[in-house]
């Protein structure tokens, strides 16, 4: 579930920022924390994606491979 | 009105109609109409899919926003990267896997009941119908800004071209025209990005830390800091994720590719396109506020609708503004033509094929009736948003967003994923959480001002917790019968794997 954890992050990102000031102090000029992380929101979800996609291409190739087994006439015999 | 900016304008029309034409030649069926054949390509699918989202009000208001608010802007984009991951994840395979034109088709695979179906579709058509409203009346007032003409002209300019791209080149006219909006898009923010960031020694960090040195260092923090104002920002933040999971513009765009693994990949297009499109826009944002001025922003307009505009013109003059505006124009349009192919398929679809005519009409009726219900919406929606453009009409967006998180969500998730989901359980969740967000909304300061009954401005927080809970309850309220049962095994199945009797249903 890669999904779970950024709409965590979203939330605790909003949570803090709305309720406390932790994330208001400038890092360098014209960046704090909570830009900071707002960035790593924008991007994590791609991140996310690409694993979630290399995993299921995985599995896909995985379950192709059970099928030809399966279908060959080696593999029917066996 | 600005003649530079109406030429780029006339040339963009010019171009989406030629490309409405082509399109018109190949939707010569139902299935073409509402899915394009789904034959999509995945980088096509992807870049529709950010064209449905990316719509004219969050281009123009979400720099505004973070011009004028500071990090408060920055909430209206935070979200849908998340969301269109989330998308991918949860909700693109199965949907793939089990429908075939509307969302409707997904929950009957379950429950093939009349009632289910009717209710589900009437919920497609009122939160399409709502988001649609309160985008046409929006973008209504920015093409008169933009083009200096009544209200009115420029909303029956948006809805006559709406209809033709729709009734004619259906799924793929509109479609196409996404394509060319992101494409223009791309165009116009990488120029833009460079003029700039020209202006800053191609420093990004620059735009933001010199709005610090003019503004202070408020327009980088939030300004709807505890109590209610933080609630309501948290519950909008819950609400978009969630709600953008059950839009049902975003969600039939799955229906419009051939199998689960273009699906997946017209997901991470998305994705991408949306990470490189919020991304950039705190840049341009905040270099709006240093090189145009937060007075500035205001006189032109004061929700800050032009921010943009106001900075293509200052860096590329009069000839960069009219391209951007075009940008913006076939921004607007793309988005309102999605959203009118889906609601007319809840309706040509759902209620009249499948409803009136006991899914016995041949396809030549049904396309027939497509074309006719995406006239009718579109009149209609022209229609509600003349009507509505006194009103403050900012709450409808809210509660699209609401009424499909808590409504449609539930009765989604649980479909496709829970064996022990019932036909009550479906009934009382769309009931209860389409009530449930509605009272809210109308009852929260968005609608009722100062005296409002409920106090946050986004009931999400509340109303998707009590859109589960009833779906989750409702299924306890009888027995589940044999044929509930056998549907559950084989759906919950089908959602998951690629068998090859789930291609299509309904």
């Amino acid at each position: 579930m890669t999904g779970l954890p950024l709409f965590v992050l979203l939330m605790v990102l909003t949570a803090l920022t709305v309720f406390t000031d932790l994330l208001d102090e400038q890092l360098v000029p014209g960046v704090n924390l909570a830009i900071l992380l707002a960035y790593v929101v924008f991007f994590a979800p791609v991140v996310a994606a690409h694993v979630y996609v290399s995993r299921m291409r995985a599995l896909d190739e995985l379950a192709q491979q059970a099928m030809d087994e399966a279908t060959s006439p080696a593999g029917g015999r066996a | 009105m600005n003649a530079t900016v109406v030429g780029f304008f006339v040339v963009t029309v010019a171009a989406t109609l030629v490309i409405t034409f082509v399109a018109s030649r190949r939707n010569v069926s139902v299935a073409s109409h509402y899915v394009a054949d789904g034959q999509l390509t995945g980088w096509q699918n992807g870049l529709a899919i950010a064209g449905d989202y990316i719509s004219g009000a969050t281009l123009l208001g979400t720099i505004g926003g973070i011009a004028l608010l500071g990090f408060d802007g920055f909430f209206f984009g935070l979200g849908s990267p998340v969301a269109i991951a989330l998308v991918l994840i949860v909700m693109a395979e199965p949907l793939r896997r089990l429908g075939r034109f509307t969302i409707s088709d997904v929950v009957t695979r379950r429950f093939d009941k009349t009632e289910v179906r009717v209710l589900a579709s009437l919920n497609v058509v009122s939160i399409t119908m709502v988001y649609m409203v309160a985008q046409f009346v929006g973008a209504g007032a920015i093409v008169s800004l933009l083009l200096g003409i009544p209200f009115t002209v420029a909303a029956i300019i948006i809805g006559v071209l709406m209809l033709v791209y729709t009734t004619f080149g259906g799924m793929l006219g509109a479609t196409w025209i996404q394509i060319l909006q992101m494409a223009l898009l791309a165009v116009g923010f990488v120029v833009l990005l460079g003029l700039t960031l020209a202006k800053f020694d191609f420093n990004p960090l620059a735009t933001a830390a010199d709005a610090v040195d003019v503004y202070g260092a408020g327009v980088l923090t939030s300004q709807s800091t505890g109590g209610t104002a933080g609630f309501s920002t948290l519950s909008l933040q819950f609400g978009i994720v969630l709600g953008f999971l059950a839009m049902p513009h975003v969600m039939i765009r799955f229906f419009t590719v051939p199998d689960t693994r273009t699906a997946r990949s017209s997901a991470v297009t998305a994705t991408w396109a949306f990470a490189l499109f919020y991304a950039a826009l705190p840049i341009v944002a905040y270099a709006a506020v240093v090189l145009v001025g937060r007075e500035s922003i205001t006189d032109a307009d004061p929700g800050g609708n032009l921010t943009v505009l106001l900075l293509s013109r200052l860096l590329g003059g009069d000839v960069f503004l009219a391209f951007m505006a075009a940008v913006a124009l076939v921004t607007i349009m793309a988005s309102l033509s999605g959203m009118c192919i889906t609601a007319a398929g809840a309706f040509g679809h759902d209620l009249y094929t499948h409803v009136l005519k006991k899914g016995r009409a041949t396809d030549r009726q049904q396309h027939n009736a497509a074309r006719l219900a995406t006239v009718g919406f579109a009149l209609v929606a022209l229609a509600i948003s003349l009507a509505a453009q006194s009103f403050n009409v900012a709450f409808l967006s809210t509660l699209a967003f609401a009424v499909a998180a808590s409504a449609n969500l539930p009765t989604l998730v649980f479909s496709l994923f829970w064996r022990g989901f019932r036909l009550s359980g479906a009934v009382v969740g769309m009931s209860v959480g389409l009530v449930v967000s509605v009272a809210l909304v109308l009852t929260s300061p968005t609608v009722m001002g100062d005296g409002a009954w409920f106090p946050l401005t986004n009931p999400s927080i509340i109303s998707v917790p009590v859109g589960f809970l009833a779906t989750w309850l409702g299924s306890y309220l009888r027995p589940a019968t044999g044929e509930e049962e056998s549907a559950a095994e084989t759906v919950t199945v089908s959602a998951q794997l690629d068998l090859p009797e789930t291609g299509a249903a309904g």
